[in-house]
């Protein structure tokens, strides 16, 4: 199953929301492998706190060798994730996405695509690739107006819109509610995940905010969306105010200590 | 149940957005070229029930595909630029519905068009 995240814009959390979800994912048991499919400004690996790779995405599509496989440029992380980055330098600008899609093919894994915002050639070439796709925005209109034309695109390529994810919500009423954008894209809202500074501080420490704060509700949501996706089913955990009242106190005690 | 009201807003920009005019276009061209071919179309759509996530365009296309050769999964997903999966999940479709037919040869089964 090749899954793919896309947006119509840039900057609303396609690439926190590709890694926290394979984590989550993973953390369900499935067997997942996360990829940088955005070839021209790749920053899968900033997430996770690793920028130098032996091999990487354009390594394997440009090189077009027949011994070498996704596989070799494929990374574990601390969490257990795997994921195969691309590299960040300027030499790849001229990396053909669409070569991705002959790499992918029979892939033993459930692949996660992080695309390139838009609807240019390497945001199209990665929706070729995929069975089914999420499309990201943040609950205002021009980022709405980004999506329906990538939402539009998508069901014209016939590729299966899983739902779209609604990002940084918070709650305000200036922004477009979950029902509006429902009826008017005929699309499911299947996550409102909240907008936290958790997330922020996380990409600071490089270390994903399911990882770092797993009880915040930005990270719950993410497991919940995870549990949704692989038809499995989520228990939240119980006494949640009195667990994040009790971690607070641990970070406090840690950082005291620290000084 | 609530009816839930729309921005002016979102359905100016929706009304701006349209359609891609590839699909309008390709659809129509095809529909005329399967009709020169001799397929009654009409016939082929009523063929196919609860068509739900299976687009018809892509299944004109799919018999323009196999109506002069056999081709498996990999080979349809490659040349009409879907995955394999989902190629995969529209020949099983047509072929229940009657509209393919399929032989293995070998591991690998391919497809073709079923003349009555």
């Amino acid at each position: 199953m090749i899954r793919g995240i896309l947006s119509g814009k840039g900057g609303v959390g396609k690439t926190t929301i590709t890694v926290n979800l394979g984590i989550a994912l993973h953390n369900l048991g499935e067997n997942v492998v996360v990829l940088d499919g955005d070839l021209k400004n790749p920053n899968l690996s900033l997430h996770l706190g690793v920028f130098k790779y032996n091999l990487t995405l354009q390594d394997v599509v440009e090189k077009d060798i027949s011994h070498i496989s996704l596989l070799n440029a494929l990374y574990v992380h601390e969490t257990g994730l795997r994921f195969i980055p691309a590299h960040l330098s300027l030499n790849f600008l001229d990396t053909d996405a669409s070569k991705l899609k002959s790499f992918l093919e029979n892939s033993p894994y459930n692949v996660l695509i992080d695309s390139s915002p838009g609807l240019g050639k390497d945001s199209l070439s990665v929706l070729e690739c995929c069975d089914e796709v999420f499309v990201v925005t943040e609950p205002y209109l021009p980022d709405i107006t980004d999506c329906m034309k990538t939402l539009e695109v998508a069901k014209d390529r016939d590729v299966n819109v899983k739902g779209i994810i609604l990002n940084k919500v918070r709650g305000k009423d200036y922004e477009l509610g979950k029902e509006e954008i429902k009826a008017c894209t005929n699309t499911n809202v299947i996550a409102n995940l909240p907008f936290e500074e958790n997330v922020l501080r996380s990409l600071k420490l490089k270390n994903p905010v399911i990882n770092y704060k797993p009880l915040s509700k930005v990270s719950l949501g993410f497991n919940q969306l995870a549990a949704d996706i692989s038809d499995k089913e989520f228990v939240k955990p119980r006494f949640l105010p009195l667990k994040r009242a009790f971690s607070f106190i641990q970070n406090k005690s840690k950082s005291a200590k620290a000084n | 149940m609530k009816k839930v009201e729309i921005s002016e807003d979102l359905l100016r920009v929706k009304d701006l957005i349209g359609k891609p005019k590839r699909n309008l276009n390709e659809s129509t061209i095809l529909t005329n070229q399967l009709k020169d071919f001799g397929y009654k179309i009409e016939e082929i759509e009523k063929k196919i029930e609860n068509r739900g996530k299976f687009d018809l365009k892509r299944i004109k296309e799919l018999i323009f595909l196999l109506s002069d050769k056999e081709l498996n999964a990999n080979e349809v997903g490659r040349i009409l630029k879907i995955s394999r999966n989902r190629a995969s999940e529209y020949l099983l479709k047509m072929e229940k519905d009657e509209i393919l037919k399929s032989r293995f040869v070998g591991k690998k089964k391919y497809y073709f068009m079923k003349h009555d």
